[in-house]
Protein backbone atom coordinates (compact mmCIF):
# COMPACT_ATOMS: atom_id res chain seq x y z
CA UNK A 1 0.00 0.00 0.00
CA UNK A 2 1.29 3.41 -1.01
CA UNK A 3 -0.13 6.49 0.66
CA UNK A 4 0.20 10.05 -0.55
CA UNK A 5 -0.38 12.27 2.44
CA UNK A 6 -1.32 15.83 1.50
CA UNK A 7 1.60 15.64 -0.92
CA UNK A 8 2.65 18.88 -2.54
CA UNK A 9 5.42 18.63 -5.11
CA UNK A 10 7.54 21.37 -6.56
CA UNK A 11 10.81 23.10 -5.91
CA UNK A 12 12.28 26.07 -4.14
CA UNK A 13 14.03 28.58 -6.36
CA UNK A 14 15.90 31.48 -4.78
CA UNK A 15 13.90 30.99 -1.62
CA UNK A 16 10.55 31.13 -3.42
CA UNK A 17 8.45 27.98 -3.38
CA UNK A 18 7.08 26.91 -6.72
CA UNK A 19 4.28 24.43 -6.14
CA UNK A 20 3.44 22.10 -8.97
CA UNK A 21 0.95 19.54 -7.71
CA UNK A 22 -0.85 20.40 -4.50
CA UNK A 23 -2.17 18.31 -1.63
CA UNK A 24 -2.51 14.96 -3.32
CA UNK A 25 -4.31 12.66 -0.93
CA UNK A 26 -4.74 9.11 -2.06
CA UNK A 27 -4.03 5.45 -1.45
CA UNK A 28 -2.84 2.94 -3.99
CA UNK A 29 -3.32 -0.78 -3.53
CA UNK A 30 -0.72 -3.38 -4.21
CA UNK A 31 -0.75 -4.92 -7.66
CA UNK A 32 -2.12 -2.07 -9.67
CA UNK A 33 -0.97 -0.32 -12.80
CA UNK A 34 -1.20 3.40 -12.17
CA UNK A 35 -1.06 5.91 -14.99
CA UNK A 36 0.14 9.39 -14.19
CA UNK A 37 -1.40 11.56 -16.88
CA UNK A 38 -1.37 15.19 -17.79
CA UNK A 39 -0.32 17.64 -20.45
CA UNK A 40 3.23 18.90 -20.72
CA UNK A 41 4.24 20.93 -17.72
CA UNK A 42 1.59 19.64 -15.33
CA UNK A 43 4.23 17.94 -13.21
CA UNK A 44 4.23 14.26 -14.16
CA UNK A 45 7.99 13.93 -13.96
CA UNK A 46 8.19 15.94 -10.76
CA UNK A 47 5.55 13.72 -9.19
CA UNK A 48 7.41 10.55 -10.24
CA UNK A 49 10.70 11.93 -8.93
CA UNK A 50 9.05 12.82 -5.64
CA UNK A 51 7.27 9.47 -5.29
CA UNK A 52 10.49 7.59 -6.10
CA UNK A 53 12.46 9.57 -3.54
CA UNK A 54 14.76 11.52 -5.88
CA UNK A 55 13.22 14.78 -4.83
CA UNK A 56 11.85 15.92 -1.47
CA UNK A 57 8.21 16.94 -1.31
CA UNK A 58 7.50 20.58 -0.47
CA UNK A 59 4.82 19.50 1.98
CA UNK A 60 3.25 16.24 3.03
CA UNK A 61 4.76 12.81 2.49
CA UNK A 62 4.78 9.59 0.52
CA UNK A 63 4.59 6.41 2.52
CA UNK A 64 5.22 2.82 1.55
CA UNK A 65 3.79 0.38 4.07
CA UNK A 66 3.89 3.18 6.64
CA UNK A 67 7.51 4.15 5.95
CA UNK A 68 8.18 7.65 4.63
CA UNK A 69 10.01 7.42 1.31
CA UNK A 70 12.28 10.44 1.59
CA UNK A 71 13.40 9.42 5.07
CA UNK A 72 14.60 6.00 3.89
CA UNK A 73 18.30 5.52 3.16
CA UNK A 74 19.23 5.06 -0.52
CA UNK A 75 19.91 1.40 0.28
CA UNK A 76 16.46 0.83 1.81
CA UNK A 77 14.79 2.62 -1.08
CA UNK A 78 16.71 0.55 -3.62
CA UNK A 79 15.04 -2.56 -2.21
CA UNK A 80 11.50 -1.23 -2.54
CA UNK A 81 11.61 1.09 -5.55
CA UNK A 82 13.10 0.66 -9.02
CA UNK A 83 12.90 3.14 -11.86
CA UNK A 84 13.12 3.59 -15.60
CA UNK A 85 13.96 7.21 -16.29
CA UNK A 86 13.78 9.33 -19.42
CA UNK A 87 17.44 10.30 -19.14
CA UNK A 88 19.88 8.19 -21.12
CA UNK A 89 23.15 8.95 -19.40
CA UNK A 90 24.42 5.43 -19.15
CA UNK A 91 27.69 4.32 -20.68
CA UNK A 92 26.93 3.18 -24.24
CA UNK A 93 29.72 0.60 -24.11
CA UNK A 94 27.82 -1.46 -21.56
CA UNK A 95 26.49 -4.71 -22.92
CA UNK A 96 22.85 -5.65 -22.35
CA UNK A 97 23.38 -8.35 -19.78
CA UNK A 98 25.84 -6.24 -17.80
CA UNK A 99 23.39 -3.36 -17.58
CA UNK A 100 20.58 -5.64 -16.44
CA UNK A 101 22.85 -7.26 -13.88
CA UNK A 102 23.39 -3.84 -12.33
CA UNK A 103 19.79 -4.13 -11.20
CA UNK A 104 20.99 -6.77 -8.75
CA UNK A 105 23.35 -4.30 -7.00
CA UNK A 106 21.11 -3.70 -3.95
CA UNK A 107 21.10 -7.44 -3.28
CA UNK A 108 24.83 -8.13 -3.70
CA UNK A 109 27.74 -7.89 -1.26
CA UNK A 110 30.16 -4.96 -0.87
CA UNK A 111 31.99 -5.62 -4.10
CA UNK A 112 28.83 -6.37 -6.04
CA UNK A 113 29.60 -10.05 -6.60
CA UNK A 114 26.91 -11.79 -8.63
CA UNK A 115 25.89 -15.15 -7.23
CA UNK A 116 24.54 -17.91 -9.44
CA UNK A 117 21.09 -16.95 -8.15
CA UNK A 118 21.59 -13.36 -9.38
CA UNK A 119 22.64 -14.63 -12.78
CA UNK A 120 19.65 -16.98 -12.90
CA UNK A 121 17.25 -14.09 -12.18
CA UNK A 122 18.78 -12.04 -15.00
CA UNK A 123 18.56 -14.95 -17.45
CA UNK A 124 14.91 -15.48 -16.57
CA UNK A 125 14.06 -11.85 -17.16
CA UNK A 126 15.87 -11.90 -20.50
CA UNK A 127 13.70 -14.84 -21.48
CA UNK A 128 10.53 -13.33 -20.05
CA UNK A 129 10.92 -10.10 -22.06
CA UNK A 130 12.11 -12.08 -25.06
CA UNK A 131 15.35 -10.11 -25.40
CA UNK A 132 17.94 -12.86 -25.10
CA UNK A 133 19.42 -11.78 -28.43
CA UNK A 134 20.28 -8.39 -26.88
CA UNK A 135 22.23 -9.85 -23.97
CA UNK A 136 25.63 -9.59 -25.62
CA UNK A 137 25.05 -6.41 -27.60
CA UNK A 138 26.42 -3.01 -26.67
CA UNK A 139 23.79 -0.46 -25.69
CA UNK A 140 25.01 2.04 -28.26
CA UNK A 141 24.17 -0.37 -31.08
CA UNK A 142 20.55 -0.85 -29.98
CA UNK A 143 17.39 0.89 -31.17
CA UNK A 144 15.30 3.03 -28.80
CA UNK A 145 12.77 0.28 -28.35
CA UNK A 146 15.47 -2.26 -27.52
CA UNK A 147 17.10 0.09 -25.02
CA UNK A 148 13.74 0.66 -23.37
CA UNK A 149 13.29 -3.10 -22.94
CA UNK A 150 16.76 -3.46 -21.47
CA UNK A 151 16.04 -0.66 -19.01
CA UNK A 152 12.75 -2.30 -18.05
CA UNK A 153 14.57 -5.59 -17.59
CA UNK A 154 17.06 -3.87 -15.29
CA UNK A 155 14.26 -2.44 -13.17
CA UNK A 156 12.65 -5.90 -12.96
CA UNK A 157 15.95 -7.49 -11.99
CA UNK A 158 16.00 -5.19 -8.99
CA UNK A 159 12.95 -7.17 -7.77
CA UNK A 160 11.21 -4.34 -6.01
CA UNK A 161 7.49 -4.28 -5.14
CA UNK A 162 7.19 -0.82 -6.72
CA UNK A 163 8.35 0.25 -10.18
CA UNK A 164 8.27 3.75 -11.67
CA UNK A 165 8.40 4.21 -15.43
CA UNK A 166 8.83 7.78 -16.61
CA UNK A 167 7.43 8.14 -20.14
CA UNK A 168 8.21 4.51 -21.00
CA UNK A 169 6.62 4.69 -24.44
CA UNK A 170 7.68 8.11 -25.64
CA UNK A 171 10.20 6.90 -28.23
CA UNK A 172 8.32 3.82 -29.32
CA UNK A 173 6.15 3.13 -32.34
CA UNK A 174 2.63 1.76 -31.90
CA UNK A 175 3.66 -1.87 -32.13
CA UNK A 176 6.56 -1.63 -29.70
CA UNK A 177 4.49 0.47 -27.35
CA UNK A 178 1.75 -2.18 -27.34
CA UNK A 179 4.30 -4.94 -26.74
CA UNK A 180 5.81 -3.03 -23.83
CA UNK A 181 2.50 -2.35 -22.11
CA UNK A 182 1.34 -5.90 -22.68
CA UNK A 183 4.43 -7.08 -20.86
CA UNK A 184 4.01 -4.55 -18.06
CA UNK A 185 0.37 -5.52 -17.61
CA UNK A 186 1.36 -9.19 -17.31
CA UNK A 187 4.02 -8.41 -14.72
CA UNK A 188 1.62 -6.36 -12.60
CA UNK A 189 -0.88 -9.20 -12.52
CA UNK A 190 1.52 -12.08 -12.10
CA UNK A 191 3.92 -10.61 -9.57
CA UNK A 192 1.53 -8.26 -7.76
CA UNK A 193 3.88 -5.34 -8.33
CA UNK A 194 2.65 -1.78 -8.23
CA UNK A 195 3.77 -0.08 -11.42
CA UNK A 196 3.47 3.65 -12.04
CA UNK A 197 3.96 5.07 -15.48
CA UNK A 198 3.72 8.60 -16.74
CA UNK A 199 2.39 9.38 -20.18
CA UNK A 200 0.70 12.04 -22.21
CA UNK A 201 -0.87 9.38 -24.38
CA UNK A 202 -4.33 9.48 -22.77
CA UNK A 203 -6.02 6.94 -25.04
CA UNK A 204 -3.56 4.17 -24.30
CA UNK A 205 -3.47 4.99 -20.60
CA UNK A 206 -7.25 4.86 -20.24
CA UNK A 207 -7.22 1.50 -21.95
CA UNK A 208 -4.59 -0.18 -19.78
CA UNK A 209 -4.45 1.55 -16.38
CA UNK A 210 -6.09 0.19 -13.26
CA UNK A 211 -5.95 3.61 -11.65
CA UNK A 212 -5.21 7.03 -13.03
CA UNK A 213 -3.73 10.10 -11.40
CA UNK A 214 -4.75 12.92 -13.69
CA UNK A 215 -2.79 16.11 -13.24
CA UNK A 216 -4.44 19.30 -14.40
CA UNK A 217 -3.20 22.80 -13.76
CA UNK A 218 -3.38 23.20 -9.95
CA UNK A 219 -5.86 20.34 -9.72
CA UNK A 220 -5.81 16.59 -9.70
CA UNK A 221 -8.17 13.67 -10.10
CA UNK A 222 -7.73 10.09 -9.01
CA UNK A 223 -9.68 6.96 -9.74
CA UNK A 224 -10.12 4.04 -12.10
CA UNK A 225 -10.62 4.99 -15.78
CA UNK A 226 -14.33 4.15 -15.53
CA UNK A 227 -14.79 6.22 -12.40
CA UNK A 228 -13.11 9.18 -14.00
CA UNK A 229 -15.22 8.81 -17.16
CA UNK A 230 -18.33 8.66 -15.04
CA UNK A 231 -17.29 11.80 -13.19
CA UNK A 232 -16.88 13.43 -16.57
CA UNK A 233 -13.37 14.73 -15.93
CA UNK A 234 -12.02 13.85 -19.35
CA UNK A 235 -14.67 15.89 -21.16
CA UNK A 236 -13.34 19.13 -19.72
CA UNK A 237 -9.59 18.74 -20.14
CA UNK A 238 -9.34 20.14 -23.65
CA UNK A 239 -11.18 22.88 -25.54
CA UNK A 240 -14.23 21.22 -27.11
CA UNK A 241 -13.58 22.66 -30.55
CA UNK A 242 -10.25 20.79 -30.72
CA UNK A 243 -10.56 17.48 -28.91
CA UNK A 244 -13.68 15.65 -27.84
CA UNK A 245 -13.86 12.73 -25.44
CA UNK A 246 -16.12 9.86 -26.42
CA UNK A 247 -17.20 8.15 -23.15
CA UNK A 248 -18.61 5.10 -24.93
CA UNK A 249 -15.45 4.31 -26.88
CA UNK A 250 -13.37 5.60 -23.98
CA UNK A 251 -11.20 7.64 -26.25
CA UNK A 252 -10.26 11.14 -27.29
CA UNK A 253 -10.97 12.20 -30.85
CA UNK A 254 -9.59 15.13 -32.76
CA UNK A 255 -12.35 17.36 -34.12
CA UNK A 256 -11.95 17.56 -37.87
CA UNK B 1 28.77 -8.52 -13.12
CA UNK B 2 31.29 -10.66 -14.95
CA UNK B 3 33.25 -13.39 -13.28
CA UNK B 4 36.94 -12.92 -12.70
CA UNK B 5 37.76 -16.40 -13.95
CA UNK B 6 36.73 -15.48 -17.52
CA UNK B 7 39.60 -13.01 -17.61
CA UNK B 8 42.27 -15.24 -16.07
CA UNK B 9 44.13 -15.48 -19.36
CA UNK B 10 44.15 -11.72 -19.76
CA UNK B 11 45.51 -11.17 -16.27
CA UNK B 12 48.15 -13.84 -16.77
CA UNK B 13 49.20 -12.04 -19.94
CA UNK B 14 49.41 -8.68 -18.14
CA UNK B 15 51.39 -10.07 -15.23
CA UNK B 16 53.71 -11.96 -17.58
CA UNK B 17 54.34 -8.81 -19.61
CA UNK B 18 54.93 -6.87 -16.43
CA UNK B 19 57.51 -9.40 -15.26
CA UNK B 20 59.31 -9.39 -18.61
CA UNK B 21 59.42 -5.61 -18.68
CA UNK B 22 60.62 -5.53 -15.08
CA UNK B 23 63.56 -7.77 -15.84
CA UNK B 24 64.39 -5.82 -18.97
CA UNK B 25 64.08 -2.54 -17.06
CA UNK B 26 66.42 -3.81 -14.32
CA UNK B 27 69.09 -4.66 -16.84
CA UNK B 28 69.08 -1.12 -18.27
CA UNK B 29 71.24 1.76 -17.13
CA UNK B 30 74.65 3.31 -17.43
CA UNK B 31 76.27 0.14 -16.07
CA UNK B 32 75.58 -2.85 -18.26
CA UNK B 33 74.18 -5.67 -16.14
CA UNK B 34 73.37 -8.82 -18.13
CA UNK B 35 69.74 -9.95 -18.02
CA UNK B 36 70.60 -13.23 -16.40
CA UNK B 37 72.56 -11.55 -13.58
CA UNK B 38 69.68 -9.16 -13.03
CA UNK B 39 67.22 -12.02 -12.64
CA UNK B 40 69.54 -13.89 -10.28
CA UNK B 41 70.12 -10.92 -8.01
CA UNK B 42 66.44 -9.96 -7.98
CA UNK B 43 65.49 -13.46 -6.90
CA UNK B 44 68.11 -13.32 -4.10
CA UNK B 45 70.75 -15.70 -5.46
CA UNK B 46 74.37 -14.98 -4.46
CA UNK B 47 76.34 -13.16 -7.12
CA UNK B 48 80.01 -12.80 -7.96
CA UNK B 49 79.65 -9.10 -8.69
CA UNK B 50 78.86 -7.09 -5.55
CA UNK B 51 78.72 -3.85 -7.58
CA UNK B 52 75.85 -5.27 -9.59
CA UNK B 53 74.09 -6.18 -6.38
CA UNK B 54 74.62 -2.69 -5.01
CA UNK B 55 73.33 -0.99 -8.17
CA UNK B 56 70.32 -3.24 -8.40
CA UNK B 57 69.23 -3.32 -4.79
CA UNK B 58 69.94 0.31 -3.94
CA UNK B 59 69.02 1.97 -7.15
CA UNK B 60 67.31 0.03 -9.90
CA UNK B 61 64.87 -2.11 -7.93
CA UNK B 62 63.46 0.82 -5.91
CA UNK B 63 63.16 2.77 -9.13
CA UNK B 64 61.32 -0.03 -10.95
CA UNK B 65 58.98 -0.54 -8.01
CA UNK B 66 58.36 3.20 -7.88
CA UNK B 67 57.54 3.14 -11.59
CA UNK B 68 55.07 0.28 -11.17
CA UNK B 69 53.41 1.71 -8.07
CA UNK B 70 53.00 5.21 -9.41
CA UNK B 71 52.06 4.05 -12.91
CA UNK B 72 49.41 1.72 -11.50
CA UNK B 73 48.10 4.35 -9.11
CA UNK B 74 47.85 7.01 -11.82
CA UNK B 75 45.99 4.53 -14.02
CA UNK B 76 43.48 3.68 -11.29
CA UNK B 77 43.05 7.36 -10.50
CA UNK B 78 42.39 8.11 -14.17
CA UNK B 79 39.85 5.29 -14.38
CA UNK B 80 37.98 6.49 -11.29
CA UNK B 81 37.81 10.04 -12.67
CA UNK B 82 36.72 8.86 -16.12
CA UNK B 83 33.89 6.82 -14.67
CA UNK B 84 32.82 9.48 -12.20
CA UNK B 85 32.81 12.29 -14.74
CA UNK B 86 31.47 10.04 -17.54
CA UNK B 87 34.22 11.61 -19.60
CA UNK B 88 36.93 9.67 -21.42
CA UNK B 89 39.18 12.74 -21.32
CA UNK B 90 39.24 12.91 -17.55
CA UNK B 91 42.46 11.88 -15.86
CA UNK B 92 44.25 12.03 -12.51
CA UNK B 93 44.84 15.74 -12.91
CA UNK B 94 41.34 16.95 -13.76
CA UNK B 95 40.58 18.06 -10.23
CA UNK B 96 43.61 20.32 -10.27
CA UNK B 97 45.28 18.32 -7.52
CA UNK B 98 48.66 18.10 -9.22
CA UNK B 99 48.55 21.75 -10.21
CA UNK B 100 48.24 22.34 -6.48
CA UNK B 101 51.39 20.28 -6.03
CA UNK B 102 53.17 22.36 -8.67
CA UNK B 103 52.07 25.51 -6.88
CA UNK B 104 53.49 24.21 -3.61
CA UNK B 105 56.81 23.36 -5.24
CA UNK B 106 56.99 26.68 -7.12
CA UNK B 107 56.24 28.60 -3.93
CA UNK B 108 58.93 26.69 -2.09
CA UNK B 109 61.63 27.05 -4.73
CA UNK B 110 60.96 30.61 -5.75
CA UNK B 111 59.97 31.75 -2.27
CA UNK B 112 63.15 30.38 -0.75
CA UNK B 113 65.23 31.99 -3.47
CA UNK B 114 63.87 35.30 -2.21
CA UNK B 115 64.75 34.34 1.31
CA UNK B 116 68.42 33.96 0.48
CA UNK B 117 68.76 31.17 -2.01
CA UNK B 118 68.20 27.46 -2.06
CA UNK B 119 71.39 26.96 -0.11
CA UNK B 120 69.37 27.12 3.09
CA UNK B 121 68.51 23.49 2.31
CA UNK B 122 70.89 20.58 2.15
CA UNK B 123 70.52 18.26 -0.85
CA UNK B 124 68.36 15.77 1.02
CA UNK B 125 66.59 18.51 2.94
CA UNK B 126 65.52 20.13 -0.32
CA UNK B 127 64.14 16.85 -1.65
CA UNK B 128 61.99 16.40 1.43
CA UNK B 129 60.99 20.05 1.40
CA UNK B 130 59.80 19.63 -2.19
CA UNK B 131 57.77 16.56 -1.27
CA UNK B 132 56.18 18.33 1.67
CA UNK B 133 55.46 21.46 -0.36
CA UNK B 134 53.88 19.37 -3.13
CA UNK B 135 51.76 17.49 -0.59
CA UNK B 136 50.61 20.70 1.07
CA UNK B 137 49.85 22.24 -2.32
CA UNK B 138 47.70 19.31 -3.41
CA UNK B 139 46.05 19.21 0.00
CA UNK B 140 45.12 22.87 -0.33
CA UNK B 141 43.42 22.29 -3.68
CA UNK B 142 41.81 19.14 -2.26
CA UNK B 143 40.23 21.19 0.56
CA UNK B 144 39.02 23.85 -1.86
CA UNK B 145 37.45 21.14 -4.03
CA UNK B 146 35.72 19.61 -1.02
CA UNK B 147 34.27 22.95 0.06
CA UNK B 148 33.06 23.61 -3.48
CA UNK B 149 31.75 20.05 -3.91
CA UNK B 150 29.45 20.52 -0.94
CA UNK B 151 27.64 23.27 -2.82
CA UNK B 152 27.41 21.48 -6.17
CA UNK B 153 24.89 18.93 -7.31
CA UNK B 154 26.37 17.38 -10.38
CA UNK B 155 29.63 15.96 -11.59
CA UNK B 156 29.92 18.23 -14.65
CA UNK B 157 30.09 21.36 -12.51
CA UNK B 158 32.75 19.69 -10.41
CA UNK B 159 34.73 18.83 -13.54
CA UNK B 160 34.70 22.46 -14.70
CA UNK B 161 35.61 23.59 -11.21
CA UNK B 162 38.60 21.27 -11.12
CA UNK B 163 39.80 22.55 -14.49
CA UNK B 164 39.46 26.13 -13.22
CA UNK B 165 41.45 25.36 -10.07
CA UNK B 166 44.09 23.85 -12.32
CA UNK B 167 44.23 26.95 -14.53
CA UNK B 168 44.33 29.27 -11.53
CA UNK B 169 47.22 27.51 -9.86
CA UNK B 170 49.05 27.25 -13.18
CA UNK B 171 48.64 31.00 -13.61
CA UNK B 172 50.04 31.70 -10.15
CA UNK B 173 52.98 29.39 -10.88
CA UNK B 174 53.60 31.30 -14.10
CA UNK B 175 53.69 34.63 -12.33
CA UNK B 176 55.92 33.24 -9.58
CA UNK B 177 58.34 31.97 -12.18
CA UNK B 178 58.54 35.42 -13.71
CA UNK B 179 60.00 36.67 -10.43
CA UNK B 180 62.11 33.61 -9.69
CA UNK B 181 65.87 33.42 -9.79
CA UNK B 182 67.58 31.52 -12.58
CA UNK B 183 68.58 28.79 -10.19
CA UNK B 184 65.10 28.38 -8.74
CA UNK B 185 63.61 28.26 -12.22
CA UNK B 186 66.04 25.57 -13.18
CA UNK B 187 65.14 23.51 -10.11
CA UNK B 188 61.46 23.93 -10.85
CA UNK B 189 61.83 22.88 -14.47
CA UNK B 190 63.81 19.82 -13.39
CA UNK B 191 61.10 18.92 -10.89
CA UNK B 192 58.46 19.24 -13.62
CA UNK B 193 60.40 16.75 -15.76
CA UNK B 194 59.42 14.08 -13.26
CA UNK B 195 61.87 11.59 -11.85
CA UNK B 196 61.38 8.01 -10.76
CA UNK B 197 64.97 7.48 -9.64
CA UNK B 198 65.12 9.70 -6.58
CA UNK B 199 63.20 7.42 -4.26
CA UNK B 200 65.22 5.30 -1.85
CA UNK B 201 63.99 2.19 -0.08
CA UNK B 202 62.67 3.90 3.05
CA UNK B 203 60.87 6.63 1.08
CA UNK B 204 59.43 3.89 -1.10
CA UNK B 205 57.81 2.34 1.96
CA UNK B 206 56.07 5.62 2.79
CA UNK B 207 55.00 6.09 -0.83
CA UNK B 208 53.69 2.54 -1.01
CA UNK B 209 51.78 2.88 2.24
CA UNK B 210 50.00 6.10 1.23
CA UNK B 211 49.18 4.83 -2.25
CA UNK B 212 47.78 1.67 -0.70
CA UNK B 213 45.31 3.78 1.27
CA UNK B 214 44.23 5.60 -1.91
CA UNK B 215 43.92 2.31 -3.80
CA UNK B 216 41.92 0.73 -0.98
CA UNK B 217 39.38 3.54 -1.13
CA UNK B 218 39.13 3.01 -4.90
CA UNK B 219 38.64 -0.74 -4.44
CA UNK B 220 36.01 -0.10 -1.78
CA UNK B 221 34.18 2.09 -4.33
CA UNK B 222 34.11 -0.57 -7.07
CA UNK B 223 30.45 -1.40 -6.60
CA UNK B 224 29.42 2.25 -6.65
CA UNK B 225 31.59 2.91 -9.71
CA UNK B 226 29.67 0.16 -11.50
CA UNK B 227 26.36 1.75 -10.53
CA UNK B 228 27.64 5.09 -11.78
CA UNK B 229 27.97 3.62 -15.28
CA UNK B 230 24.20 4.17 -15.48
CA UNK B 231 24.38 7.86 -14.52
CA UNK B 232 23.93 9.48 -11.14
CA UNK B 233 20.15 9.15 -10.88
CA UNK B 234 20.13 5.44 -11.62
CA UNK B 235 23.07 4.98 -9.28
CA UNK B 236 21.07 6.62 -6.52
CA UNK B 237 18.10 4.36 -7.26
CA UNK B 238 20.45 1.40 -6.85
CA UNK B 239 21.32 2.48 -3.33
CA UNK B 240 24.36 4.69 -3.90
CA UNK B 241 24.57 7.63 -1.56
CA UNK B 242 25.77 10.21 -4.09
CA UNK B 243 27.33 12.70 -1.67
CA UNK B 244 29.22 10.12 0.34
CA UNK B 245 30.39 8.39 -2.80
CA UNK B 246 31.61 11.65 -4.30
CA UNK B 247 33.70 12.43 -1.22
CA UNK B 248 35.21 8.95 -1.29
CA UNK B 249 36.16 9.30 -4.94
CA UNK B 250 37.63 12.79 -4.46
CA UNK B 251 39.58 11.48 -1.47
CA UNK B 252 40.92 8.48 -3.36
CA UNK B 253 41.97 10.40 -6.45
CA UNK B 254 43.51 13.21 -4.41
CA UNK B 255 45.62 10.75 -2.45
CA UNK B 256 46.71 8.93 -5.59
CA UNK B 257 47.43 11.97 -7.79
CA UNK B 258 48.74 14.20 -4.99
CA UNK B 259 51.09 11.64 -3.48
CA UNK B 260 52.44 10.55 -6.83
CA UNK B 261 53.15 14.12 -7.86
CA UNK B 262 54.76 14.85 -4.51
CA UNK B 263 57.16 11.92 -4.75
CA UNK B 264 58.03 11.68 -8.43
CA UNK B 265 56.80 14.94 -9.93
CA UNK B 266 54.11 15.33 -12.56
CA UNK B 267 53.77 12.37 -14.90
CA UNK B 268 51.38 12.90 -17.75
CA UNK B 269 49.25 10.59 -19.87
CA UNK B 270 49.60 7.33 -17.91
CA UNK B 271 46.35 8.03 -16.05
CA UNK B 272 44.60 8.82 -19.31
CA UNK B 273 46.13 6.07 -21.46
CA UNK B 274 45.97 3.07 -19.12
CA UNK B 275 42.15 2.94 -18.79
CA UNK B 276 41.74 3.41 -22.55
CA UNK B 277 44.24 0.66 -23.28
CA UNK B 278 42.52 -1.81 -20.96
CA UNK B 279 39.01 -0.97 -22.12
CA UNK B 280 40.01 -1.53 -25.73
CA UNK B 281 41.77 -4.79 -24.89
CA UNK B 282 38.70 -6.14 -23.07
CA UNK B 283 35.67 -4.52 -24.69
CA UNK B 284 33.29 -7.18 -23.40
CA UNK B 285 33.02 -5.81 -19.88
CA UNK B 286 32.82 -2.49 -18.07
CA UNK B 287 32.83 -4.16 -14.64
CA UNK B 288 35.29 -2.32 -12.40
CA UNK B 289 36.03 -5.57 -10.56
CA UNK B 290 37.87 -6.57 -13.74
CA UNK B 291 38.83 -3.20 -15.19
CA UNK B 292 40.29 -1.65 -12.04
CA UNK B 293 42.94 -4.26 -11.26
CA UNK B 294 43.69 -4.56 -14.98
CA UNK B 295 44.19 -0.80 -15.21
CA UNK B 296 46.57 -0.93 -12.25
CA UNK B 297 48.65 -3.56 -14.02
CA UNK B 298 48.36 -1.70 -17.33
CA UNK B 299 49.47 1.60 -15.78
CA UNK B 300 52.40 -0.13 -14.08
CA UNK B 301 53.38 -1.74 -17.37
CA UNK B 302 53.12 1.51 -19.33
CA UNK B 303 55.26 3.50 -16.93
CA UNK B 304 57.82 0.72 -16.74
CA UNK B 305 58.06 0.69 -20.53
CA UNK B 306 58.33 4.48 -20.63
CA UNK B 307 61.06 4.36 -18.01
CA UNK B 308 62.95 1.77 -20.07
CA UNK B 309 62.73 4.01 -23.11
CA UNK B 310 63.76 7.07 -21.09
CA UNK B 311 67.05 5.39 -20.29
CA UNK B 312 67.85 5.04 -23.99
CA UNK B 313 69.13 1.47 -23.90
CA UNK B 314 72.89 1.40 -24.33
CA UNK B 315 73.58 4.96 -23.29
CA UNK B 316 74.29 6.82 -20.08
CA UNK B 317 71.56 9.42 -20.62
CA UNK B 318 68.21 9.42 -18.85
CA UNK B 319 65.52 11.49 -20.56
CA UNK B 320 62.81 13.25 -18.54
CA UNK B 321 60.12 10.67 -17.81
CA UNK B 322 57.27 13.18 -18.09
CA UNK B 323 58.26 13.89 -21.68
CA UNK B 324 58.49 10.21 -22.57
CA UNK B 325 55.08 9.29 -21.10
CA UNK B 326 53.43 11.95 -23.26
CA UNK B 327 55.51 10.98 -26.27
CA UNK B 328 54.40 7.34 -25.91
CA UNK B 329 50.95 7.92 -24.42
CA UNK B 330 49.52 10.32 -26.96
CA UNK B 331 50.32 8.25 -30.10
CA UNK B 332 49.17 5.13 -28.25
CA UNK B 333 45.74 6.62 -27.64
CA UNK B 334 45.55 7.89 -31.22
CA UNK B 335 46.46 4.45 -32.52
CA UNK B 336 43.99 2.63 -30.29
CA UNK B 337 41.14 4.94 -31.20
CA UNK B 338 41.82 4.74 -34.93
CA UNK B 339 41.98 0.94 -34.78
CA UNK B 340 38.74 0.79 -32.82
CA UNK B 341 36.91 2.82 -35.48
CA UNK B 342 37.80 0.47 -38.33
Amino acid sequence: MITLNKLTTGYAKNGVLKEISTELQLEIKKGSLVGILGSNGTGKSTLIKTLAGFQKPLFGSVQIQGKTVHEMSPKQRAKSISVVLTERQFNGDLIGRELIQLGRQPHTNWRGKQTSEDREIVSQILKQLNIEQLADQMLKTMSDGEVQKILLARALAQQTPIVFLDEPSSHLDLFNKSLLFQEIKKIVKKEMKTVFFSSHDLNTAIQISDQIILLLNNQWEYGSPDELIEKGVFQNIFPKETILFDPKKKQFNICV
Amino acid sequence: MTELSKYKGFFTFLIGMLFLCLVFNLSLGSVNIPLWEAIKITLGYPTTKPTFEYILLDYRIPKSITAMLTGGSLGVCGLVMQTYFKNPLAGPYVLGISSGASLGVALLLIGSSWLGGLFIFSEIGLRWAIMIAATLGSFLVFCLILIAAARLNNSTSLLILGLMFGSLTAAIVNILMFFGSKEALQKYVFWSFGSLGNINASELKILGFILLIGLSVAVYSIKNLNSLLLGENYAQSLGVSLKKNRYLLILSSSILAGTTTAFVGPIGFIGLAAPHLIRLLIPSTRDHKIILPAVFLGGALLLLICDSIAQIPGSAYVLPINGITSLIGAPLIILLILRQKS
